[in-house]
Order: structure tokens, then C-alpha cells, then sequence
């Protein structure tokens, strides 16, 4: 409980300065997107076996400390592997009777059943992979200025697009606050004898109830503060905005944009195409 | 120029259980004073901040800021001449970077980019932070981040910065150093600055003071003529400084004290030069 900090990484940056880091945020973002879209396509294990040479290779380049990562991700990988339990277990599609090597009820479990498993999990992985990659090297500033291009033709049907990039990522940056905030409360309540490290998993959830009701109070006044504080300092939505930062996509950030799409590509087709 | 005449406001108003916060305020603050703002809490000084910016408008009475009074449609007007920095920056820093923070309320005036530049580097420049515009503001210590919040109120060139007790989360030392940063702007730009706070001890450090209770303007004058006043800060639940305090119980006793003692370094002085008297000599023998 006293170490959320080092076990939630969602909505952290990692300010390595790395090339993946410098790379222009609107070609970031679509190399994600490009990932993504992947992680839907592929459907063989020889493809995600193509893709990671890819990862590994961004993530040598992003010099984000992989341990890091891992110990971040440890309540999502423990939440896949549970969800991918009751997958095998509950695998609705047909199986032939000689895949079967386990049932009992409704509960079975086939080769069919892990072979589809695993590779939701792999796509799982993939899109948490891609997408914790893109927070942890992309600074808030040009996240926003991304996103607010790439959602610029909504503006046309009358979305605020910029007001709704601003509260996306003003959202993102208040998550290690409040995780501090959480960190905080516990401790206060531990030290009046609330024991979070005891009982089973209800009396546990229960405990962590109590800490909501405070969260969600402080939570209303930090956004009442922050809301003042940004009037004071003239927002009045998006429009009429300017911007200090000039985004700028070099000739090297084109390249990696090309690989990535080539790569996928190839991860997606060659193992179709009957070669392996 | 702020000139607050007859201010009153209540939350809930036309309910029947509208909370008076401020009764008949009336405060001008010339251009360029360094005042200090004390009272304790519900004493109606967070409301004034919030009055002076036109979060909230006057339930009578009126304000006017520069001559531009505070009313519905005036708002970014009067913004753009008042900055405030508030408590805790983690609620009021909206960047994750100390350069992008800054530079966002120019940018929210739509100023062009080297504006925007050069408004940034002044801005950390003034606060010392010149090193400091790549760096994350998760990175750094509460005295840091409160000098990038401020920076980020410099950045909109105001003619009054106010600080709605920007130090209490800071440590002694922390918040006397930038306050006399805050000190140095003020006597370099020509801004004027009005810091709320409960601490007697800051309050000293300043031009004026203005003490508050219960919505009201109470007293209002130099740190050395709002001491003198003991009893009455006392009994509406403000204290002064303890060499103040002393001073205070020293004259009560007939010791002789020449002077304004706002400090232990003045109450040094005078007691140095009450030893040289002649009085003293005779007592001494």
C-alpha cells in the first residue's frame, strides 16, 4: 500500500532526453497509433515474435529503465494473467475433444483455449506497451500539442478539441498527485491503527473505501483551485492561444516513422504469407 | 491603483443562510506598495484574493482596479493587471515542465512566440530559475515549484502580484528567501504586491500592513504601528513576533526602549543603546 508510487506508472514521464523523447510529438503519435492498429492485426506468434526486436530496439533507444517499467506494471501484468486465466478456462469456441487436456463442469482447458489466450495477451501487452512508452517519453506540453492536431478537424463539428486535449492532460498530470495524496491518507489512517496489511481481500477493499470519500474531497478542491488559478492567468479556452514550443520533425524522425510502419507491415503480412 | 470602497460579500447570497465574509472593506493600495495582508482563517482574506481577480464579484460596494471596475464582462481586463500566486503550486501548475508552465498564461494572451520567449526567460531569470526551464516540476523541492508559480504570475506582467499565503507549506528559511525575492521585484519592477498570510513574523518584513478579523478591516498601517497595537491583535486571536512581544512586556515594566522594534536585531540595537545611556549608567551604578 506504501509503495503505489513505484507500482503505478500510468501518467509518469521519464525525462531521459533520448532520441525517442526528442522525436517530433505528431510522428510519435502516429508511430503509436501504427502500433496500435498492429497490435489488432497480428495474429500469429511468429508476427509478435517480428514485432519485438522492434520494441526492444525503441526501448534501448528511449533509455527508459526497463526494471522501471516492469515494477510499474506489476498490478497491470498481475491483472492480464488473472484475466487470462478465466480465459483459458472459460474458452467459448469450439474445441476439437483431442485438444481438451483438462475439464471438469463448465471449467476446461485446451491447447485451442491457451493458443487464443496468449495471444489476447500479446495484443494486451503490445497496446500497454505502446501506449506507457508514448506518456513516459512525451512531456505534457507535447502531448497537447499532438493531440490538438490530430484532433483538429473535429473542431469543424464544433468539439472543443483543445479544451478536451487540456483536461486529458491535466488529468494525467494530477495522477501522481493524487497517488501521493492516497500514500498520504494510508499512512495517517495505519497510524491510527487502521491495519491495511491485514484481513482478506472485502475487509481490504473496504479499508481502501474509506480513503475515497477524503481523495474525492480533496479532489474538488484542487480542481477549484486549479480552475481560479487558471482564470487568473487568462485561460479562456482554446482559441486565441499561442504556443512557445515550434514542434519540428526532422528527416531522422520520418525514418523511424517509415520503419515502423514497413516493420509492422512485414510482421503482419510474412507469417500470413506462408514463409514460416 | 486598487481601490476597494464599502466591499461587502456573502456566499449564498439571498438565502437565508448567506455566509457574510467581508463587511464594509474599504483598502487603497497605490501602485507599487508592498503590503501584507494577516488575519486568521475565515477572517475573509482568501475572498478579497478572490474579489480583487474577479473569480467572485461584490455582493456591494465596489472595486476598481486601475480605474477598471471589477464586474461581469471586465474580467480578463482586470486579470490581465492582477497576478496571484496561491498556496500549494501542485494546484495551480499546469505544465509539467518549469518553461511550458511559465509560459502559459502568455499564451493564453496570445502573445507571439518570441514574446512568449522572452517573457519566459525574464520571468526564471527574476526568480533565479534561469537554469532551471527544462527541468520537471515534479523534480523539484516546494520552495522551487512556489518560485515557478510565481514566475508564471510575473509572465503576465502584472501591476499587482498577489501571494495568497504562498509560504505556508515552505520552511522558515525557504519562505524568507523568497520573500525578499518577492521584496527585490517589487523594488526593481515597480510592482506592487500584496501577500495574505497569518504569519506576524512575515507581516513585519513589509511597508503596510492590513489586519483583518471576522470580514473586517481592523487596522491598517506600518508594521511598527500595527505592534504597538498588542492587546488588540491579542484578543482577535493574532500574535505578534516574540521579540515584539517582549519589547512590549519590557516597556509595560518601565524598561525605557527607544524606538521601532519589529525584530530581534532591533531589540539587540535598543537595548545596546539603552546600556550606553546615562539613565542606565545612574541605575548601575
Amino acid at each position: 500500500m506504501f509503495e503505489l508510487q513505484r507500482n503505478v506508472i500510468f501518467g509518469q514521464f521519464v525525462d531521459t532526453g533520448s532520441p525517442v523523447h526528442r522525436m517530433d510529438p505528431r510522428l510519435k503519435l502516429a508511430a503509436a497509433f501504427v502500433l496500435i492498429v498492429a497490435s489488432f492485426l497480428i495474429d500469429t506468434f511468429a508476427g509478435y515474435a517480428l514485432v519485438l526486436p522492434l520494441l526492444v530496439l525503441i526501448h534501448v533507444l528511449s533509455r527508459v529503465p526497463f526494471g522501471y517499467l516492469l515494477r510499474g506494471s506489476r498490478f497491470f501484468l498481475g491483472f492480464l494473467v488473472f484475466i487470462l486465466v478465466f480465459q483459458v478456462l472459460f474458452y467459448p469456441g469450439e474445441v476439437q475433444p483431442s485438444n481438451v487436456l483438462w475439464s471438469w463442469g463448465v471449467l476446461s482447458v485446451s491447447t485451442t483455449g491457451i493458443r487464443f489466450a496468449a495471444i489476447v495477451g500479446l495484443r494486451v501487452l503490445l497496446l500497454y506497451y505502446v501506449t506507457t512508452m508514448l506518456m513516459l517519453t512525451t512531456s505534457l506540453v507535447d502531448l497537447t500539442n499532438a493531440l490538438e492536431l490530430v484532433f483538429r478537424p473535429l473542431q469543424r463539428l464544433r468539439v472543443p478539441v483543445n479544451e478536451m486535449v487540456l483536461v486529458f492532460v491535466i488529468a494525467i498530470k494530477f495522477v501522481p498527485i493524487f497517488i501521493e495524496e492516497i500514500e498520504r491518507l494510508a499512512k495517517a489512517q495505519t497510524a491510527r491503527g487502521v491495519p491495511f496489511d491485514e484481513g482478506g481481500a472485502i475487509k481490504r477493499a473496504r479499508r481502501i473505501g474509506r480513503l475515497l470519500v477524503p481523495i474525492f474531497i480533496s479532489g474538488f478542491n484542487r480542481a477549484d483551485v486549479l480552475t481560479t488559478a487558471m482564470n487568473v492567468r487568462s485561460y479562456r479556452g482554446g482559441r486565441g492561444r499561442t504556443k512557445l514550443r515550434r514542434m519540428h520533425a526532422s528527416a531522422g524522425d520520418w525514418t523511424a516513422l517509415v520503419l515502423i510502419i514497413s516493420w509492422v507491415l512485414v510482421a503482419w503480412q510474412f507469417p500470413a504469407s506462408g514463409w514460416l | 491603483m486598487i481601490e476597494i470602497e464599502d466591499l461587502s460579500f456573502a456566499y449564498r447570497t439571498g438565502e437565508e443562510d448567506a455566509i457574510p465574509a467581508l463587511r464594509g472593506v474599504n483598502l487603497r493600495i497605490g501602485p507599487g506598495q508592498f503590503v501584507a495582508v494577516i488575519g486568521h482563517n475565515g477572517s475573509g482574506k482568501s475572498t478579497l484574493v478572490k474579489l480583487l481577480v474577479a473569480v467572485l464579484y461584490p455582493t456591494e460596494g465596489r472595486i476598481r482596479v486601475d480605474g477598471i471596475p471589477v464586474r461581469p464582462g471586465n474580467e480578463w481586463e482586470v486579470r490581465e493587471r492582477i497576478s496571484v500566486v496561491f498556496q500549494d503550486p501542485d494546484d495551480q501548475l499546469v505544465m509539467n515542465r518549469v518553461a511550458d508552465d511559465v509560459a502559459f498564461g502568455p499564451e493564453n494572451l496570445g502573445l507571439p512566440r518570441e514574446k512568449i520567449a522572452e517573457r519566459v526567460h525574464s520571468s526564471l531569470e527574476a526568480l533565479g530559475l534561469e537554469e532551471m526551464g527544462e527541468r520537471l516540476i515534479e523534480d523539484l523541492s516546494p520552495g522551487q515549484k512556489q518560485r515557478v508559480a510565481i514566475a508564471g504570475a510575473l509572465a503576465m506582467r502584472p501591476r499587482f502580484l498577489v501571494l495568497d499565503e504562498p509560504t505556508t507549506l515552505l520552511p522558515a528559511p525557504v519562505a524568507a528567501r523568497l520573500i525578499s525575492t518577492v521584496r527585490d521585484l517589487n523594488r526593481s519592477g515597480g510592482m506592487g504586491v500584496l501577500h495574505i498570510t497569518h504569519s506576524m513574523s512575515e507581516a513585519a518584513l513589509f511597508d503596510r500592513v492590513v489586519v483583518m478579523d471576522e470580514g473586517k478591516l481592523v487596522l491598517d498601517g506600518t508594521p511598527a504601528e500595527i505592534f504597538r497595537e498588542v492587546d488588540r491583535l491579542r484578543s482577535i486571536g493574532l500574535d505578534v513576533p516574540p521579540a515584539v512581544s517582549l519589547v512590549h512586556r519590557l516597556r509595560a515594566r518601565g524598561v525605557p526602549l527607544e524606538g521601532d522594534i519589529l525584530d530581534g536585531a532591533d531589540l539587540r540595537r535598543a537595548l545596546a543603546a539603552l546600556a550606553e545611556s546615562p539613565a542606565y549608567r545612574r541605575c548601575s551604578g
